[in-house]
């Protein structure tokens, strides 16, 4: 019995003006997995997870989010399958003028219908989920960067999606603060939820991804279990990017 | 130095009587061009933003017709053509009978004056109120817009729950001085005839020259009003 | 609705200069002359509180900050007839009505050149003073020779929007007979009686292509004079 692929890229190209992105990227990711994406900056890593959801529309080819093309969904299509998928950004995008319960309330009450007393008993159990039950009334100002992010993993988590997209979570955060959020994520793997994460975190992504992409110049150039990847990469620029990456002046969470 | 100065040719009489019925049409104006001018202001705002760009087009068009011409000429316009354009039946309700709508000192809400007033002023400061609210909204990071797409919020959902609230933030004390502002234009609709503050501190003059008194009183009647509102304006804040 | 502009076409040149070549200046001319004097009397009003705040002590800079807003508080049309009525009866001479809004409208914007003018000031990178000071220059020869004059160059646009204004502003001048472009066209409208939506429309024409015309030119000028730009 084969189970149809949770998302599908099909021969996707993308260019902003003139700069070609992505360069004819096409691959499945099954369900329940979890996937890193990383390589360069300008690599095309962010755009690629972003045009899941349809933040970006690729110029040409298909993108599938559980059988349906989210490149061509509109208005109440595209609305309902948006919230299937979890989006945590790199800079949160938290709601300033609303407190964290109100943050993660918000879209269960305008786009699932849900009335306010159930939705507050989800955030409460998401918040709680995500360790910031006691900070439910707080408003993001007063929240440090890391308590912020795991708000707004709270936030994509309300709306039970069965896909969760990270672009850099941690990328934005103060080095003391990462292990908490990618603490958060590590809790989330095996329970169903496919993840894909965007992070230059290579500790994090050796020890709980099931599959490592590497992406350069609009392409994917590797495409390994994270064993495979770490210890004998094939491509040359995924040997550079390593090397790089983890050479003895960064230290990683490892 | 030739000033002599007599309160009680102003504070007593047909003179009290007139400043107080000025006062209680300036703040009836203020109040409803103010109701005219939110109205408007969010109804170009969501006008600006749509997707069609014919529309888009022409408010921009409309707004910078308002912009650059002088209250003024656009208080004439609406007094000598615009009531003239409405439609007939609207026309005959609002010059019929209704006790209700006449304000002390025998000025009706429905009288071209008063009208042509409110809908002018109302107009004017409406427009620039959803330019202040516009560079509100400029100023919202765009991530956010970005969030509540990822979380499949409607375009309305998004400007209502997410923008707007956001923008007045961003623009509440240009917002708070537009109100005030149109608190203040209320006086040049004297020149169409309506018998606010400064067309009753000119009639005091006019009746017995004193020129110091009235105007005094009447500025400081616009300094107190002034004052008020924006303490309450800004109390708003807090909400 | 069909418009008939002939009564425009009739009087085009009435509304253009009104009385001028009987001795009364009017019309569109008296507008922008109007505009112009209290143009150049509000900035230099303007542009002197500004320097007397920025150079002296703190306190003053409060002090004039509230008495511009002080005055900006009443309503423009009040501040023209407190000059146009009490200025005779403290001094025993009489105002012309085009002086009283002139003088009125300078003083009014005298506050916004002000405020402007300091905001163009504080927005000076804090390099240019310290590099002046550091190549040996006194505080007051950084000032005047390269402060102020970046300043202004900025706030040109500020200044070309601001004279738009008192285009505008100089319609009041209208309640106290003043035979500038409103007045005219209203004598227009009071004479012929049935054209009230050609005369008006016409003047409110006039004015958007004057007002709209500058904002465009500040815009424009905006971008040329933009920071960093290195010629003009």
């Amino acid at each position: 019995m084969s189970v149809p692929p949770v998302i599908e890229f099909r021969d996707v190209h993308k260019s902003f003006g003139a700069l070609e992105v992505i360069r004819g990227i096409s691959l499945s990711i099954d369900r329940g997995s979890v996937v890193v994406v990383c390589g360069p900056s300008g690599s095309g890593k962010s755009t690629l997870i972003r045009m899941v959801n349809r933040l970006e529309a690729p110029t040409l080819g298909d993108i599938l989010v559980d059988g349906i093309s989210s490149t061509h969904a509109r208005g109440e299509e595209l609305r309902r399958l948006r919230t299937g998928v979890g989006f945590v950004f790199q800079q949160f995008n938290l709601y300033p003028h609303m407190s964290a319960r109100q943050n993660v309330t918000l879209a269960l009450r305008k786009v699932l219908g849900k009335t306010q007393a159930e939705a507050d008993a989800v955030a409460d159990e998401v918040l709680d989920r995500v360790g910031l039950a006691d900070k439910a009334g707080t408003f993001p100002g007063q929240l440090s960067g890391g308590q912020q992010q795991r708000v707004a993993i709270a936030r994509a988590l309300a709306t039970r999606p069965d896909i969760l997209l990270f672009d850099e979570p941690t990328s934005a955060l103060d080095p003391e603060m990462i292990g908490e959020v990618l603490t958060v994520i590590r809790q989330l793997t095996h329970q169903g939820i496919t993840l894909v994460v965007v992070t230059h975190e290579m500790g994090f992504a050796r020890t709980v991804a099931d599959r490592i992409l590497f992406l350069d110049q609009g392409r994917i150039e590797e495409d390994a279990h994270p064993d495979d990847f770490f210890s004998a990469p094939r491509s040359p620029r995924a040997r550079q990017f390593l090397s790089q990456i983890l050479s003895p002046l960064h230290t990683a969470g490892d | 130095m030739g000033l002599s100065i007599d309160w009680s040719g102003v504070l007593t009489g047909q003179p009290l009587h007139w400043l107080l019925s000025g006062l209680v049409v300036t703040l009836a104006i203020t109040l409803v061009a103010s109701g005219i001018a939110t109205a408007i202001a969010v109804g170009l705002t969501a006008l600006r933003l749509s997707p069609v760009t014919p529309v888009r087009l022409a408010t921009q068009a409309g707004i910078s017709l308002i912009r650059n011409t002088p209250l003024l000429i656009q208080l004439l316009v609406w007094y000598f053509v615009g009531f003239g354009l409405l439609p007939p039946a609207l026309k005959a309700w609002m010059t019929g009978d209704h006790p209700w709508s006449v304000l002390p000192g025998q000025v009706s809400l429905f009288a071209p004056e008063f009208a042509a007033s409110a809908w002018g002023v109302g107009l004017f400061i409406g427009v620039f109120l959803s330019e202040e609210l516009q560079a509100g909204l400029n100023a919202v990071a765009p991530g956010q817009r970005e969030a509540a797409a990822s979380q499949g919020l409607s375009r309305w959902d998004t400007l209502a729950s997410i923008l707007l609230p956001q923008a007045l933030r961003n623009a509440y004390q240009p917002v708070v001085g537009q109100y005030l502002n149109l608190m203040k234009l209320t006086s040049i609709t004297c020149s169409i005839g309506l018998a606010e503050i400064t067309y009753q501190a000119r009639q005091v003059e006019s009746f017995n020259s004193h020129a110091f008194e009235a105007f005094a009183v009447a500025t400081l009647l616009y300094l107190a009003i002034g004052f008020i509102l924006e303490r309450l304006l800004l109390a708003g804040r807090r909400a | 609705m069909g418009l008939d502009f002939t009564i425009i076409a009739k009087n085009w040149d009435y509304f253009l200069w009104g009385r001028t070549p009987q001795g009364e200046v009017g019309g569109l001319l008296l507008t922008v002359l109007m505009a112009l004097a209290a143009g150049t009397l509000s900035l230099v009003l303007g542009i002197g509180l500004a320097l007397a705040s920025w150079l002296g002590p703190r306190s003053l800079r409060t002090v004039l900050t509230f008495l511009a807003d002080l005055v900006r508080s009443i309503p423009l049309l009040l501040v023209i007839f407190w000059i146009y009525f009490l200025v005779p009866a403290l001094f025993r001479t009489t105002v012309p009505g085009a002086l009283s809004v002139i003088l009125a409208l300078a003083w009014f914007s005298s506050g916004a050149v002000m405020h402007t003018t300091l905001a163009g000031l504080d927005a000076l990178p804090r390099g240019y003073r310290e590099a002046g000071i550091a190549s040996g220059l006194s505080e007051g020869q950084v000032f005047t020779a390269i402060l102020l004059p970046q300043a202004l160059r900025n706030l040109v646009p500020s200044y070309v929007a601001l004279f738009a204004s008192m285009i505008k502003d100089t319609s009041l001048a209208f309640i106290l007979n003043v035979p500038e472009l409103t007045m005219t066209a209203n004598q227009v409208n009071t004479r012929a009686q049935i054209y009230p939506a050609e005369i008006f429309l016409f003047t409110a024409a006039v004015y958007f292509v004057l007002c709209a015309g500058l904002s465009w030119a500040a815009h424009g000028l905006a971008f040329r004079l933009r920071p960093g730009r290195v010629a003009l």
